[in-house]
């Protein structure tokens, strides 16, 4: 590929290019996003693999579509759409099959030391932002799929009220809902153990 | 103004709160307490490293996606000019001569008794049917597999079903004529359905795409005319 092409330069020239049957204008698309899809499908699943997996069918359906692609919103938001759905997709399958097992939740409170014990890396006081990464994705799993996607947008990618509307087909008010609640879950789930560990440390 | 609630902080936060909370914040003692602790909350959350993917992963990503993306983006006709390119001209030579022999045939009869037999007939009649299910199971599919991502285009599928109702029609009422009820019920069966699709919107949203591919699966339709599709060619290429 020629990187100086024109149609390089700007996600709408790389999609008209790959829309005529380029393969390297999608590549050029894939090599300016798949890390920014990878962190989203990362913080929504907390896995590795699934999110390697989930970028690899994320850009694959967006390659099949591409002829849908209307231009109305970014390219970029175009691709979290599908990215969350693809996500959200395997989230809600793996809820239904986990819904008979334990949930983090009761573990946490049934023995909150010991989960924080078997976590520590080291008997040092741990700071705050250490303490979360550990709690992080057990405490994300509690979200339903629709408020872990609208979090991950509007806290980590930065996403506009509107543009998580877009991407999850909501209206901005249910969008703005879905972070309340992802908030308000996140803040019961960790808050009191963050204040555990925080006094335990002291 | 009350204190500000947990949502109100939450807007606050993300610089997405009216005027008046802003003030309301700047002013009272105890909603900045508060919100000084939610921030610091929520800025260690957003301090937790972002994944990286493994080292290589982009190119291995890029490979194991390549062959696909470079069949997925080969250059597509529209679905009816694929479908005119490819097996259309035999379908308009078939049934332009069987209907020519429906229409001639009173007149022949007698004087060449050979030129339009039944079993002639009949192998037209079955390969035309056979080429008008193929057709139709196209549009079909195409539907049923569309994936849904808001709205969604379907102008191809609506003008394919618009020219095939006409010629289904015909084949329709030709089966119920000859007595021949099980091909005359699917025919009717997939009138219903192409006559659905051709007066849908050209944009449909993602609930009315799925009335359309709940009603496509749950007569089994798209099945059905698989089978007797097949049947129809066979059946006809013996004759």
């Amino acid at each position: 590929m020629d990187a100086t092409q024109g149609w390089a330069t700007t996600d709408e020239g790389a999609v008209a290019e790959a829309r005529t049957g380029n393969p390297d204008a999608f590549r050029v698309l894939v090599e300016r996003h798949s890390r920014s899809v990878y962190r989203l499908v990362y913080r929504m699943t907390q896995n590795e693999h699934d999110a390697e997996d989930l970028v690899q069918e994320t850009f694959l359906k967006a390659c099949r579509q591409l002829h849908r692609f209307d231009g109305r919103a970014s390219f970029g938001t175009w691709l979290y759409r599908i990215a969350t759905n693809c996500a959200t997709d395997l989230l809600r399958a793996r809820q239904s099959r986990a819904q008979k097992h334990v949930t983090l939740n009761s573990d946490i409170e049934e023995n909150p030391l010991e989960q924080m014990r078997s976590h520590a890396p080291s008997p040092e006081r741990l700071s705050l932002s250490s303490e979360i990464s550990r709690l992080l994705g057990p405490a994300m799993s509690q979200l339903s799929a629709q408020e872990r996607a609208a979090f991950v947008l509007r806290h980590y990618e930065g996403c506009s009220i509107e543009e998580i509307g877009q991407a999850l087909k909501l209206r901005p008010n249910a969008a703005k809902h879905s972070i309340f609640r992802a908030v308000q879950k996140l803040r019961r789930a960790l808050e009191p153990r963050l204040g555990a560990a925080a006094g335990g440390s002291v | 103004m009350k204190h500000l609630t947990d949502n109100q902080l939450t807007l606050l936060y993300y610089n997405e709160a009216s005027t008046d909370e802003h003030s309301h914040a700047a002013s009272c003692e105890a909603c900045r307490l508060r919100f000084a602790d939610f921030a610091q909350f929520m800025d260690a959350m957003r301090d937790v490293p972002a994944a990286s993917p493994r080292p290589q992963w982009e190119k291995r990503l890029w490979s194991e996606i390549e062959p696909r993306v470079a069949e997925a983006l080969m250059p597509r006709r529209p679905l009816w000019a694929r479908l005119y390119v490819m097996g259309p001209a035999l379908a308009a030579v078939c049934a332009a001569v069987f209907f020519a022999g429906m229409y001639t045939q009173n007149r022949f009869d007698r004087s060449h008794p050979e030129s339009f037999s039944p079993k002639s007939r009949e192998r037209v009649l079955l390969i035309t049917m056979g080429d008008h299910l193929d057709r139709s199971q196209i549009v079909l599919a195409e539907l049923a597999n569309a994936p849904e991502s808001g709205k969604t285009d379907i102008s191809s599928e609506q003008q394919l079903a618009a020219r095939l109702l006409g010629e289904n029609r015909l084949l329709r009422q030709t089966a119920q004529h000859v007595g021949d009820a099980s091909d005359a019920a699917l025919l009717d069966q997939l009138e219903r359905v192409l006559l659905d699709i051709a007066h849908s919107p050209a944009e449909v949203s993602s609930s009315e795409l799925k009335d359309l591919q709940d009603r496509i699966e749950a007569q089994g339709l798209l099945f059905k005319v698989r089978v007797v599709s097949a049947a129809d060619r066979q059946k006809g290429m013996k004759l």
